[in-house]
C-alpha cells in the first residue's frame, strides 16, 4: 500500500464534499501546474495556457458526476502522481489539437522518439530484450541518453544504487561480449 | 544531471558510444498503460515483474517515457500555479451542484450496475411508454367490453343501448 495524500478522502471527494475539495485543489495544483507547464514549454509555448489547463482538468474530474475521478485506483498509486499523468497526457491531446492544420496528423511524431525506443544509429547493434533485459536497458538508456548519475537512475526506477550499479555492470559486459563477437 | 557529461571518465565515455550505436529491435509493443500503472510505476509500487513489463514499454515508447520523465520532475520541483479566486469558486460551485438528490439517486442505480449515461433518456423513454401502454390497454378494454356486450346483446336480441348486467341478463333468461 503506496502512501496517500493526508486528510484526502476519495470517496468524499467522488461526493463533492466541498469542503474537502478545496483541500484537494490547494494540495494537489503545484505538482499538476507543474506537469502542465513543463509540456507546455517543452513544445515551444510559454506556458501561459497553463492555467486553463488546469481549470480545464479539474472540471473533466468533476464532469459525469466525477466518472473520471472515480477511475482513480487509490490501492496503486499516490492521487498527485495519478492527476499528473492526466494532466500530462491532456496536455499532450491539447498540444495535438493546436498544431497548425496545415500539416496532416499522420505525418506529425508523437512527442518523444517513437522510433527508436534507444541509440540513434539505425545501422548498428541490434539488440533485443533477450539479449540484455528491460531493467538493464533501461539502465543504459537512463545513463547514456539521459545522462543520469547512478543516484537520479536509483530514484527513477525505485530500486538501490547498488542494484543500478550490478545491473550496469552486466549490461557493459553483456554489450561488450557482442560487440567483439560481432 | 547537466553536469555529467563533462564528469564522463574515458572508459564511460566509450561504453556511451557503443550504447549508442545499439537500437532495440521491433517488438510487437502492448497499447500504452493506464494512468494507474504509470502513477505506480513512478510512485515504485509496482512488483518487481511489473515494473519489466512496464519499462519493456517505456523503451519502445516515447511518449509514455516522456511522461514518466517529466511527472518524476514535476514531483521532484513542484511550482506554485493556483488558479485566480473566481476561477476556484467556479469550480467549487460546480462540486456542490453535483452533490445534488439527482446524482445520489444515479449513484443508487449505478450501484445495481446502470451506466450513469443512460438514466435520463431512459427515464423519458419509460414515461412516453407507460403512456402508449396506458393508451393502449384502455382501448383494449374498451373494445373488449363492447364486443362482449354486443354478443350479448346479440344473443339475448337486445339493443345496443340497453344496460347489461349479470343479474339482468339471469332475470331475463328466466
Amino acid at each position: 500500500m503506496i502512501k496517500q495524500e493526508q486528510d484526502i478522502d476519495i470517496a468524499l471527494l467522488a461526493k463533492g464534499d466541498v469542503g474537502l475539495w478545496r483541500t484537494f485543489v490547494r494540495r494537489i495544483s503545484p505538482v499538476v501546474f507543474s506537469v502542465i507547464r513543463g509540456t507546455l514549454i517543452s513544445a515551444g509555448r510559454d506556458g501561459g495556457e497553463a492555467h486553463d489547463l488546469l481549470q480545464e482538468l479539474f472540471l473533466r474530474l468533476c464532469k459525469d458526476n466525477f466518472r473520471l475521478l472515480k477511475q482513480y485506483n487509490p490501492e496503486r498509486a499516490r492521487l498527485s502522481t495519478w492527476l499528473a499523468v492526466i494532466a500530462r497526457n491532456m496536455t499532450i491531446d491539447y498540444l495535438r489539437r493546436r498544431r497548425p492544420p496545415t500539416i496532416s496528423l499522420e505525418e506529425i511524431p508523437e512527442q518523444g522518439s517513437e522510433e527508436t525506443g534507444i541509440g540513434h544509429e539505425m545501422d548498428g547493434i541490434v539488440i533485443s530484450f533477450q539479449v540484455l533485459p528491460p531493467r538493464q536497458m533501461m539502465v543504459m538508456k537512463l545513463m547514456y541518453e539521459k545522462d543520469m548519475d547512478v543516484k537520479e537512475v536509483a530514484d527513477f526506477m525505485g530500486i538501490t544504487e547498488q542494484s543500478v550499479r550490478s545491473m550496469h555492470h552486466k549490461a557493459v559486459k553483456k554489450l561488450r561480449s557482442i560487440v567483439a563477437d560481432g | 544531471m547537466d553536469n555529467r557529461m563533462t564528469r564522463l571518465k574515458g572508459s564511460e565515455w566509450r561504453v556511451k558510444k557503443m550504447w549508442l550505436k545499439c537500437r532495440l529491435r521491433r517488438e510487437s509493443r502492448k497499447k500504452c498503460p493506464d494512468a494507474n500503472i504509470l502513477a505506480a510505476y513512478i510512485d515504485h509500487s509496482l512488483s518487481e515483474s511489473e515494473a519489466q513489463s512496464l519499462e519493456a514499454h517505456l523503451l519502445q515508447c516515447g511518449t509514455c517515457f516522456d511522461t514518466v520523465l517529466a511527472v518524476r520532475k514535476a514531483i521532484n520541483k513542484p511550482v506554485d500555479g493556483s488558479l485566480p479566486d473566481l476561477e476556484l469558486q467556479r469550480l467549487f460551485d460546480l462540486v456542490s451542484s453535483r452533490s445534488g438528490v439527482w446524482n445520489r439517486i444515479l449513484d443508487v442505480l449505478a450501484g445495481f450496475g446502470a451506466p450513469r449515461v443512460i438514466p435520463v433518456p431512459a427515464l423519458v423513454l419509460s414515461i412516453i411508454l407507460v403512456c402508449v401502454l396506458g393508451f393502449y390497454s384502455g382501448m383494449q378494454t374498451r373494445f373488449e367490453q363492447d364486443t362482449f356486450r354486443k354478443t350479448i346483446a346479440a344473443e339475448l336480441q337486445f339493443s345496443f343501448d340497453v344496460p347489461v348486467c349479470g343479474f339482468e341478463i339471469l332475470a331475463e333468461g328466466e
